[in-house]
């Protein structure tokens, strides 16, 4: 089940350290029928922690897998309303394979983490009971009472 | 014995503290986004975000929302 937590909004990922970071993509695109704007930055793996905190703790999965040359690819796509829509990040899996997983035969290790947000409403959905289920109910109550 | 009138050099000490201060907040100026700046004059970074943050949490009812994770592994050695 979901909670609040898991859906980010932009200061969830967006911290100073990254805020100063340059990305090296810029889209503006739709997805799944919303206007968004994608953010792709890159990064050396030694260097992930140190150029977006927050995102490496939202993929905290990926931690140690990797050689610090190999190479980070971090995406993110915020709506009008600053949810953060799109989140992937990809760390070169060729690098997990050479460090990790050879090393430790049989062990699974994360390398890519991504999040979609297909849909999200401020609206409660409608919920409607068939109309013969209250009948029964009623016919029921009405059995019980009378002597 | 006379004594010798000692030279007060006002303007000297009138130039000099001008340029310390001006030196000083060209420093401060030039340095602003060093932790140590920001430490100095109270104005940090994360402090200055949490005080501009004008994005507040989306009230939301149902998402539907797919998270997947892709893991390698060497099975065969």
């Amino acid at each position: 089940m979901l909670n609040k937590s898991e859906i980010y909004m932009y200061q969830d990922v967006f911290d100073p350290a990254l805020r100063e970071q340059h990305p090296s993509k810029v889209v503006h695109e739709v997805r799944h029928g919303t206007a968004l704007t994608t953010y792709t930055y890159t990064f050396a793996y030694g260097d992930f922690y140190e150029s977006a905190p927050h995102l490496f703790n939202l993929a905290r999965a990926v931690d140690g897998n990797a050689a610090d040359d190999a190479k980070v690819t971090a995406t993110v796509s915020v709506d009008d309303h600053w949810v953060v829509r799109y989140l992937d990040v990809d760390v070169d899996h060729a690098s997990v394979l050479e460090h990790r997983a050879k090393v430790d035969v049989g062990t699974k290790y994360p390398y890519r983490i991504t999040l979609d947000l297909i849909s999200i409403t401020d609206k409660p959905a409608a919920i409607t009971i068939p109309i013969n289920v209250v009948d029964q109910q009623v016919d029921d109550s009405s059995t019980t009472v009378a002597p | 014995m006379a004594h010798k009138k000692k030279r007060k050099h006002s303007k000297l000490k009138l130039v000099t503290a001008v340029f310390v201060i001006g030196a000083g907040i060209l420093v401060v100026s030039l340095t602003q986004h060093s932790e140590f700046v920001q430490r100095l004059t109270g104005n940090r970074e994360d402090r200055r975000v949490e005080r501009t943050a004008v994005t507040p949490r989306y009230e939301f009812a149902s998402a539907t929302l797919q998270i997947s994770v892709g893991e390698i592994y060497n099975i065969s050695g």
